[in-house]
This record gives C-alpha cells, structure tokens and sequence, in this order.
C-alpha cells in the first residue's frame, strides 16, 4: 500500500519528483531487489558492486506493478549512466514498452542499430529522437530523454544529440512493467551486456542547464582510473598462475577481480610473492578496482590475457643445487655426470639439460630420469655417437667431466653458442674461446650484429651490418630451432607491426599486447611479458614503439617510455613524456643512441591501433592507411632528464642517426598551420625539410628545403648512409613511381634522382622501404649505386605478398614466390627460398646476432600449410 | 553457423559401399567385416590412436547405458605439443576461432587390448603401460626424445616412433625388441626444451601384414622420409624421400594406399606396396581426418577456411562425393554419419543424400537430352528436379544442442562428443542427451577399450568410465 501510494505521488505530483533505481549491492537480496520504495526482481542473482550493476548480455530488472499504474504520462525525464560493452540492436537500458508490429506504446532510452536514442509513443508509433553519432561503447556514458509534451530530446552526455516533435500524452500498455537493462517487450528480450551506474527518472522535463548539471553530476560519481607509474603487466609464473605488476602511488585497498567463460568475477587472492591462480589455457580478464587516498573509488581494466601463451617450465623434483656454470636458462650440456649431479645443475634455474652418455648409460640414465619425474620435462639423454649431429652453437653451457675422446671433446665444444661457457676438467678448448675465470666462454660470431631498431639501426638503411656468416642461398642456412612462441602469441598476419630485435643474443618479439625474450641460439623462452596497451600497425606510415641496445628494452606505451630489463622481462622504470607535450599525448618515436633516448610526443588519434579487417591491411591507396603518423615534439633525455625539446612536425617513417647527426623530414611552421595529427604527405610533400640536428643538444645543424619532385602520396622514407649519404625516397599513386632522391648536405639539392614504377600496386610493392648496403641502394626491382645513382641492375628477387626486403652480408632477404622466405644473391644474383615457410607482413624476420631469425613463421594465416612455430637459421654448420 | 550439405561438383560419383546389416546384429557384423576386411585386431580393442587403422572412432563395444568413473592417471609432468595454436583468427578475413592446424599431440591419446591401456608422452618422453581395470601403473618406458601418439597394439607387440627419429618395438610387457633410427644422419635441434631430430617420427607407427608404415619428417624445407620396414626386426623393406612436405598425425590405411596428414594442406596418399606417391587429396585439408568402413575418406578443414568443412572423398578417384559446410567433426557408421557442426550434433542420413543425388544426376542429365530434343517433357522433368533438389536439403533425420567437440566416438547406441569439461553421451538414433561425465579440462581424445570409455584432456589427464 505504501509503494502504490509512493509510485502514485510519482505519477501524479504536481512538483517535480523523482525515481531513483538504485544499484548497489544493499539493494538485492539473492534475485529480489527493493529500492526507493519500490521493489522488483531479476532474471537471475545479479553482479552488483560499487559501480553498479554488471549485465552480461542476459540479465535484466522487472519492477513490480504495470507501469501505466505509476509511470508519468505528461512531462518525463529519464536518465541513465551505463558502459555499454555490446549493445543489440534493439537496447533498452530502462524502458516501459511495446513495440508490436503497429502496435507501439510507451518509451525506452537506449539505442537503435547503435545509435543512441529516447523514443516515445502518444498513442502511435514510437518516435525517436535519434543521434546520428554510435553509441560510445566500452566508456560511462550518460544517456538522458526529456519529453515535454510537445519535443522530445536526447542528451549524451549532457549535450543534445537528437530530437523530435511529438506532443500528446505518453500512452503505455496496460499490462507492460517498467524493465531496467533490456529491450523487452511481449514479443522480444535484448538485454544489454555492461555496466549499468545508475538509473533515475523525473517526472517533469528538464531544462538544458538542468540535464547538463545532472550529467555532470552523475560522471563525477562514477570511479576514476587510476594513474599508474608503471603501467599493468602480466607476467605468467606458470600455466595456472599470473602476477600483476604495476606502480600506483596513494592505491589503497587493492582488489583485483578476475573473469573467465563467462563465469561472474572472482576477487583474486593474492599470495605473498604477488601471483594467483588463472584459468590454465583459458582467456580471462582482470580488473583492478582501489580507493584513492581521498577514499575515491577507482577503477582499471578490465585487461583481457589469455593463459593459453603462458609459457610452462616444469619444475624439477627437489634436488640440492650446485651448479658447476652460472647458467640459469636455456641448454645445459653435460658429460660424465651422474644423475643427481645432472639435476644439481638445473635445480637453482630454468635451464634444460643436455645429458650425453655412452648408449648402455643413456638408457639408464633416461630411465632414472623418467623415474625422479625430470625426464623430457627438463632433462633429454642422447647417446654421445649424436653428438655431432647436433646444432652447433646451442648451448649456453656445457659440463665435461672425466675421459673424453678428443673427437667427441671437439664436437662437444662446437656445441656451445657465442658468450656461453664451459667448464672442462682440464686444457684448453681452443681459439675460439677465451678464460672467464674458472670456466671459458665463447667468442661473438664474427661478422654478427645487433638489430636494435625497426630497420637494423637508427640509420634506417634496413640493414645492420650483420654478416650472416657471408652466405647467400637458404641451401647454406641450418635450421638452428624451432619452436614456441609461434603463431597464437601474435596477431595473424601482423598487420605491419613492430619488427622483432635481438641485441645481447636475445631475440625480442611483439604479439597483440604482449612481447617475449628468446635465446637467438636456441629459441628458448627467457621471459614473455603481458603488457595491455602494446600494439602500434602500419608501420610504413609511423615509426616502431621500441629498440634495444642488448641492456635493455625502451618500450613506447600510451604516454610513457617503459624501460624494460633485457635479460629479466621486469619493468625496472617508466619515462613520462617532456613538459612540452599536451595532456593525452601519446610517446611515439622511440631510438637509443649511445647513453640518449630520443623520443617524439604524438597526438592521442595518430597511431595505428585497429587491426580487425580488411581494411587494417594498410595496404589501400586510397583510404585513410595513407595517412602519416607526424611527432609533434622532438626531444632527448638522458637518465630520465630531458636534455632539449623541439616542436614542430616531423615525419614518424623519416626520423634517423647516423654519424652522430639526427635527421628527419620536418614541416616547415608546422607547428601553427597543421592538424597535429595524421598527415597526408599529398599535403605536405612541397613543404617538407630536410632537417639535422645535433642528437645531444638539440643544435640545429641545418635544415634544407626537399627539392621539387613529383607528388610523393604514399610513403616517405629518409635513410642515412654511414658516409653520411643522405636519400629520401617516396612513392606517388599518380604515376605509381618510386622516387629517390640522394641530397647534398651541404644545401638540400639533390646530388641524384631516380624514378621507377612499381612492381605491384598491393601487398606493399607500392610502399616498399629501400635497403641501403655495399655502397648500393636496393628498392625492387633496382639496385642502384649510391655514389652516384646509376642503374646497378634490374632484379633483385620477386618480392611476393606484404613484406619488406633487408639486408645481411651477402644478401637480401624478403618473402619470396608464394610468400616464402627467400634470399637473393648478391653476388650471384638468384634467388633461394625455404619451402613453405610464410612469415608473417611487413618486416618479421631479422639476420641479427649470426643467425636468421624468424619469431612468427607463418601459424597466423589462415590458409595453406604454413607452419606454427617460431624458427631459427644458422649460417654457421657446414 | 548454417550448416548446408554441399554436393559434389563432380558429375560421375564413385558410390561407397554400404553395408546393410540390422542394428541389432551390428556389432557382430563388424566385428566379422572386421575380421575380413583385417582391419581391426579384436572387437574390443583399440589398436591404434582413434581405434584403428582407419582412425575411424568407431567401436563395435556395447558400453554400459549410465557410465561412472573407473579411475583418472594424471600426466606427472605439463604435456609438450609438437606445434603451437595458431593466430587465433583471421583478422583480414574476419574468421574467428582458428583451428589449429596440427593439434594430433595435444593430450594423451591412448591405444588399448587384453586389459591394458598405453600411451605415450609428448610431456616425459614415456610410453606406459596401465591397468585397465584400475588404472595402476604397470611399467613406463624411457626413450630419448616426446612420443607424440600412442603405441600400435599387435598381439604382444607394441610399435611407436618418437621425436628422435627411432622407432621402436616393445613388447607388451614393455621389454625391448628392439629400435632403429628412421634417418641416423639427421641433424638433432633444440625445440621447446627438448632436443629432436629434424626427422622425427610423428606419424605414429602402422602395423600392416608384418610391415610397418611411418614417415619421419618435421619441415618442409628439410628432406621427409616415407618408410615401410618389417615388424619382427625393423629391417628396412623400402623408404621414399619426399621433399617439400611435411608428414605428421596418424596415418591411415585405405585399400592400398597409406593417407597421411598434413595439417590444414591436402593429405598425401601413398602406395603400400613400394611407397610410390600416389598424388595429394586436394579435396580437402587434412587436420582431422578418418574413412569410414566402406573407405570413404572424411577430412577438413578445407584450406583457406575458417574450419567448418568436411569433405568426403573417394581415395582412389580423388573425386568429392559430398561435402558437409559448418561441420568439425564426425563418426560415420554405415548410412549414417553423426557429424558436429557449430553448436549443433546432427544425424545425417548419406545413403538417402547420396540415393537422391544420383536421382538428381541422372534427372538432370536426361533433363539435358530433352532439351537438347526440344522434347516437352523436359519441363515435367524440370518439376522432378526441383523437388529432388528440395529432398537433398532434407537428409538430416535430427540436430540437437551440442556442446563444440573435439572429438566424436560411436559405440553401439551411443555417440560420445569430447568437450570443456565433460563427456556427453547421446543415444545414437535420437540424438538425446542421456549423460554427462564431468572431466576436469578440455577433452580432446576418446577411446573405447572392452567397454571402458577413455577420455584425454589438454592437461595430460587420463580419465576413464565404465
């Protein structure tokens, strides 16, 4: 009685009233909820919390009574604060309606096919107020009707979006009730999937100051992110268990709730070294909700992971350490040591043991290893007679202990990878190996070399100096490993994505917001962290998000620079962008030069960030791919402290060092004249300088208009030679050309131009980034000196699908015919492929510290045989 | 996902045969076909991986109608698959849920008679030896390098290749007979912690009138050896190098021919006799494969698909006799063909598919000659055609819910689907869900052994129902 007399008063009031629906937890009592003097039920037991109620596509709130009995049928307003995570097509988020055929009563405020709506029926058909923007999903949003007999409006977030004319009385079904979180008439049920905040109702019409001021206040009820110095990242201790590393200053009460299938979310318990359980090869997400030192809720996620990349090291059984070398990874080889001394080893790391015994002891040996549980999982037993089919240069250590012929000591030593160690009773292991203090360690490979950039170095020449061990046909390269991650850990096809890098003997290897550490000698995993936020596409039009100089990794993400421990995985400190970056502003360029980190701050919108269909193939000349991702803020720091700044528009594709100079492609009075946003090189390309700078003071050095040339639409790339041969070439869709121009330094004109067509006008043949090695510059089809830009010669290798060509020693290496992997001769100008090995777009594989190495050979395309593995080649077995 | 038969494009089919055995004698009927055809060691047994030579998941056993847990033997160590998932999507194509394309490892498969279970260990390099009955260990062989498919059952020999390139022979109370290398001279590499051979065995090992059949292969750009040697001894009879090919997951006998399956690229058929290559089955893809007791070979998915198409094909002409779009697996016995298709198990009728459509070819081609006549028959005919047509979309005899499997096993009345968390059990002619067995994990592998229904999970579980 009292509820009726209280939704009557509603109903009826001459002052305006309102109806809160409350949302939080002391609202509901199993599926029963009451609230505001009113009283309803679920479909199920509700997930209600601090933020309110959470929807997962199949749940919805029936106040009790007929909403003709109290629902106002003059003026109305309605107001709900949801983030709406799906939204079908038919979203109702409260509603009291019919929709039947021609049979339309009541109102809903929700959504239509997307977009956001408030409709309303006087007797007729239901007429919207409809906005024309889609509905922001995934963010709070506020979402507010007002009818006043005579228009009908609807708000998003407290400005109007829509309205419509309508006047009369509200007419409603005599039998329909009042429905929170879903469209859901006689005939339908949709119910929303996210978070409804809050819901209330009015039953007059407000004015605009009036919905703008309850907006306001709504939004600023709603949690807050927190602000996190070092951002969340997800580390896998095994496949059942994670740990969650960030920094967040003044986070009181930490909760962090994990979801997975569909399941309601579990608050975590965390353990004392800071991990807890996970799904074992399942996708899940987490969310990390905290108060503020003010006591102001707060709110992260949620961060979607998936288990199934959760790379397992089995443990061992226990056993005492005393280990003989330090390694703690990898492969340890060990001859002439009993079983207990084997696990001894490996009992204090992650490292796998080699084990190389006669046959008669191998056999026992593998079977008291299967007994002790360390067999396969940890520890493999070969027959020493196999020793010299083994991939050389593998081992991070090995152990020799007792007699050992010479022949099998020399086929043992050839075993130990560049920097690994060995310990040998006695003598010397030879030239290849200097003393390390009690045990001896390996040279580097001669002719080997880093890959710490997107193209090879910061000279952007697609070519690092590595040697490869001077081979030329894929006849000569060995497959050195084979193995995880392979393709489930990256985006299919990698939408042009970051190159890998090795630097240090480890090979560094972006997936879809995650990254791994593997041995560049035998592919073992040393460390894979999850790090939401991670992931930057179309790289021919921006610049990578990160480098390494073998120490570390500088990682960009959001509006930080992470620095990463190479060896460890661990994010040892973050790097804010400088003062003079705007809020929101997102750290684009990321190059290490000698003890500098050079960085550009890049507007929020700039980079690419969306990879689901066809059209994040960034391959199109004709849509939004073309566009260039420009620096707003050019700087360097050193320890964390900015030594100069320099505003103004730079190409992300052009920025370079070489020769202790930084170069890059500029706008001339960008700063004022130009969105800072994507730019069309279309127009800009008449505006562009050349631009040198002093990398440790910011000094300019010179700045030099670009020569005419044709319009340049597609790409714009600068390389630096090390004589400090300066190119910019460019592609045009008017005469599909390339176009490369050799600069003087001295005044920016051009010492040489050359222009050829493309070799195809799809699969990046019409963005091709040249290769500058051996004094020649290489853009398919040509080769051409770079002295002085005559022809070389024609053919350099048919390029097939989307990669790049790069360069190593005696070759070049692209994805060939049906999209292998190929080597072109440069000496013997033919080329060589591996067989139905695919990587994947753009710039996948590297020959960097001796070796090819290739981390995602082709698992993410869905056609064909290709393989799921990651992969590496030596040049070095005969 | 729509589900649509889609008839082969060839005009002359090549008819299977079919056995029309009532269902009440059915497994005495097997069991004889078996017996004639060699197919099968004993009614009850479970030879090889998927039950026999013809990987079919078909057991003559009578299971009992409520099963309850036997005993479960947990993997001491995390299982290792050969291969990793792949991108799980196709983002350009919009294609979601990605199969993988060579998944043959992912949980430990089992091989079973005479009252013993055995199973070899991508995770501890094992091949063991349990009890049927009760589950207890009764020995554990170590070899050097992950068995990636469970041991071939013959008599009281046991045959299995590993990752090292050895095939080996043990007999059934897990002493050595003996073991060879496939290729001695092939290079070794470090994988995944382990060290393999780049000739490794992964095909498992088929035993065939005293010879056995295996391929030791790893990438297509290394050299890949088809190899057939004696059972007794392992001495070799005859191997093939096969260059640009790469030969995993089980093989399969059909007539002459060994199938052998390459991932989501077409399967390879060779001849039994001297190991000739005989030509691929460009059907269809092969990373799920079986053929069926009148030798109609079933395998999908097709390449450049998002895997939901099984493709039957008749091995000797090559030639498609149907194919079955939305479909991931299937058991086929007889006529009849229980086949998984997106959240749907459905009962396809293919005597009555392929009855109608050979009514529909031979309409259609006299429907040609009318026209060619300018006969005013042909317009009737044309009426028959389209109802026929109609008839063709009409040969499933029921679908109901079904949970997405990984694998399917028919026994007597029963269909078994292998899903996350449980086995389902169906009545096999009504399509009803008659039980539900709880199983920690996805279950990936399904084996029946004397009536003991044996499920195998992603986390190296071992379960078994009786």
């Amino acid at each position: 009685m009292i509820l009726l007399s209280l939704l009557l008063a509603f109903a009826q009031a001459e002052a305006p009233k309102s109806l809160e629906i409350p949302l939080a937890p002391a609202n509901c009592a199993g599926r029963d909820w009451r609230g505001g003097g009113l009283k309803g039920s679920f479909d199920q037991k509700p997930q209600l919390d601090m933020l309110g109620w959470r929807i997962d596509g199949d749940n919805a709130l029936t106040l009790d009574g007929k909403g003709i009995d109290f629902l106002p049928d003059g003026s109305l307003s309605v107001c709900a604060v949801a983030t709406i995570e799906e939204a079908p097509d038919w979203c109702a988020l409260l509603g009291c309606v019919q929709d039947n055929g021609s049979y339309e009563r009541g109102f809903f405020l929700g959504s239509r096919g997307g977009q956001a709506c408030f409709a309303v029926s006087t007797g007729k058909e239901l007429v919207y107020a409809k906005s024309t923007q889609p509905l922001p999903l995934g963010q709070p949003v506020v979402l507010q009707g007002v009818y006043d007999g005579s228009r009908l409006r609807l708000y998003v977030n407290g400005a109007e979006a829509a309205s419509a004319e309508l006047s009369g009385r509200i007419a409603y079904d005599p039998e329909t009730p009042l429905v929170a979180g879903a469209f859901r008439d006689k005939d339908e049920n949709f119910p929303v999937k996210g978070t409804l905040h809050s819901l209330s109702m009015k039953n007059a019409a407000l004015d605009p100051a009036a919905v703008a001021a309850e907006a306001r206040q709504a939004l600023g009820r709603l949690p807050q992110k927190p602000v996190f110095e070092i951002p969340p990242s997800l580390s896998y201790l095994d496949a059942g268990r994670a740990r969650l590393d960030y920094r967040c200053s003044g986070l009181k009460s930490p909760v962090l709730s994990l979801r997975s299938q569909g399941r309601p979310p579990q608050t975590l318990a965390i353990a004392a070294d800071g991990s807890f359980a996970i799904p074992a090869g399942r996708p899940f997400s987490l969310e990390l909700r905290a108060l503020s030192s003010e006591g102001r809720p707060l709110l992260a996620g949620p961060w979607n992971f998936d288990a199934a990349t959760a790379f397992q090291r089995p443990s061992l059984p226990a056993a005492k350490a005393a280990a003989l070398l330090p390694v703690q990874s990898g492969y340890l080889v060990m001859r002439g040591l009993g079983a207990e001394e084997v696990l001894a080893q490996i009992a204090s790391g992650k490292a796998n043991a080699l084990v190389l015994a006669s046959a008669a002891q191998a056999a026992a040996l593998r079977a008291e290893m299967l007994a002790k549980g360390a067999l396969g999982a940890r520890v493999s037993v070969l027959e020493e007679g196999s020793a010299g089919r083994i991939s050389e240069l593998f081992a991070d250590g090995l152990i020799l202990r007792g007699p050992c012929s010479a022949e099998l000591r020399v086929e043992l030593l050839k075993l130990v990878k560049p920097g690994g160690l060995a310990s040998l009773d006695a003598g010397s292991p030879g030239k290849d190996f200097t003393a390390a203090g009690k045990f001896w360690r390996r040279k580097p490979l001669p002719g080997a070399a880093p890959w710490t950039h997107q193209y090879g170095s910061l000279a952007n020449i697609a070519s690092n100096g590595e040697n490869l061990g001077g081979v030329d046909s894929t006849a000569a390269l060995k497959t050195q490993w084979l193995g995880l991650p392979g393709g489930n850990f990256g985006l299919d096809r990698n939408p042009r994505m970051p190159a890998p890098l090795a630097a240090g003997g480890r090979l560094f290897h972006q997936g879809q917001e995650r990254m791994v550490a593997l041995d560049a000698a035998n592919g073992s995993i040393l460390w894979s962290r999850e790090l939401p936020g991670l992931h930057r596409f179309n790289i021919p039009r921006d610049c990578s998000n990160w480098a390494s100089d073998g120490q570390r990794l500088a990682v960009a993400h959001e509006g930080k620079l992470l620095e990463i421990e190479a060896s460890s995985g661990r994010i040892a400190k973050s790097q804010p962008l400088p003062a003079g970056a705007a809020p929101g502003d997102l750290w684009g360029f990321v190059g290490l030069h000698q003890d500098l980190v050079l960085g550009t701050a890049v507007d929020k919108d700039a980079p690419y960030h969306s990879w689901w269909g066809g059209a994040q193939w960034y391959d199109s000349i004709k849509d939004e791919s073309m566009g260039q991702v420009a620096g707003k803020l050019l700087f360097a720091s050193r320890g964390g402290k900015v030594l100069w700044s320099r505003p103004g528009l730079v190409l992300h594709p052009s920025i370079c060092v070489q020769g202790g100079k930084l170069y890059a492609l500029a706008i001339a009075n960008s700063a004022k004249e130009l969105p800072p946003h994507r730019l069309l090189l279309k127009n800009v390309w008449s505006r562009l300088q050349l631009l040198c700078l002093d990398p440790l003071t910011g000094k300019e050095l010179f700045c030099h208009k670009i020569p005419a040339s044709p319009q340049v639409d597609l790409s714009s790339y600068l390389l630096v030679g090390p004589g400090g041969e300066i190119l910019v070439v460019g592609s045009s869709s008017a005469d599909r050309k390339h176009h490369l121009q050799r600069l003087d330094p001295r005044n920016g004109k051009a010492l040489w131009t050359q222009s050829h067509g493309w070799s195809e006008a799809a699969h990046s043949g019409h963005i091709l980034h040249p290769v500058l090695h051996r004094n020649r510059v290489f853009l398919e089809p040509m080769a051409y000196e770079l002295s002085d830009g005559q022809v070389a010669w024609k053919g350099i290798g048919k390029r097939e699908g989307c990669h790049n060509y790069l360069a190593a020693g005696n070759c070049l290496i692209f994805r060939g015919t049906s999209r292998q992997i190929s080597l072109f001769s440069l000496d013997k100008r033919e080329t060589s492929t591996f067989t139905r090995l695919r990587p994947s777009c753009w710039l996948s594989m590297i020959p960097a510290e001796g070796f090819l190495l290739c981390p995602e050979g082709g698992g993410g395309c869905s056609c064909g045989g290709w393989l799921e593995t990651s992969v590496g080649f030596s040049p070095w077995e005969k | 996902m729509k589900f649509q038969i889609q008839n082969s494009k060839f005009k002359k089919t090549i008819m299977i045969s079919r056995f029309k055995i009532p269902d009440s004698k059915f497994k005495s009927a097997v069991t004889a076909l078996a017996l004639v055809l060699g197919l099968d060691a004993a009614a009850a047994d479970w030879p090889d991986a998927h039950g026999n030579e013809r990987r079919s998941m078909v057991s003559p056993d009578q299971p009992a109608k409520q099963l309850k847990e036997l005993w479960a033997w947990q993997s001491p160590v995390p299982l290792n698959p050969a291969w990793s998932a792949p991108a799980k999507w196709d983002a350009y194509q919009e294609v979601r849920d990605l199969p993988a394309l060579r998944d043959f490892d992912a949980s430990l498969l089992v091989s079973g008679a005479a009252g013993k279970v055995y199973f070899g260990s991508n995770g501890d390099n094992s091949v063991r030896c349990l009890d049927l009955a009760s589950g207890k260990p009764l020995w554990a062989h170590a070899a050097s390098a992950p068995v990636r498919l469970p041991p071939s059952v013959r008599g009281d020999r046991l045959y299995f290749g590993d990752d090292s390139g050895a095939v080996t022979c043990l007999d059934t109370a897990g002493k050595l007979i003996w073991s060879r290398q496939a290729d001695p001279q092939a290079r070794i590499i470090p994988s995944n912690g382990r060290l393999v051979s780049l000739a490794p065995v992964r095909t498992g090992v088929l035993e065939k009138d005293g010879r056995l059949y295996f391929a030791a292969s790893l990438v297509p750009w290394e050299p890949s050896r088809f190899c057939c040697w004696q059972a007794s001894d392992g001495k070799e009879i005859y191997q093939t190098r096969q260059e640009g090919r790469t030969l995993e997951g089980p093989l399969l006998l059909s007539g002459g021919r060994v199938i052998v399956p390459q991932g989501r690229a077409p399967a390879l058929s060779f001849a039994l006799g001297d190991g000739k290559f005989l030509g691929d089955l460009d059907q269809s893809g092969s990373t799920w494969i079986l053929v069926d007791e009148g030798g109609s070979l079933f395998s999908g998915p097709r390449k450049e698909m998002g895997g939901s198409q099984v493709v039957a094909t008749d091995p000797e002409s090559q030639q498609e006799l149907f194919s079955l779009g939305g479909a991931t697996r299937l058991v086929s016995e007889k006529d009849l063909v229980w086949v998984q298709a997106g959240d749907q198990l459905k009962l396809f009728d293919r005597g009555r598919h392929l009855a109608i459509q050979a009514q529909l070819r031979s309409a259609e081609d006299e429907a040609a000659k009318l026209k060619k006549a300018k006969d005013p028959g042909e317009k009737e005919l044309r009426v028959r055609i389209s109802a026929l047509r109609k008839d063709l979309e009409q040969t499933f005899r029921w679908s109901v819910p079904a949970p997405r499997a990984a694998a399917l096993l028919k026994a007597a009345e029963r269909v078994f689907l292998a899903a996350d968390g449980c086995v389902v059990a169906y009545d096999a002619a009504s399509g009803k869900e008659v039980q539900r067995l709880p199983v920690p994990g996805r279950v990936l592998g399904l084996a029946m052994i004397d009536g003991v229904l044996i499920a195998s999970t992603e986390l190296g579980g071992i379960h078994a129902f009786r």
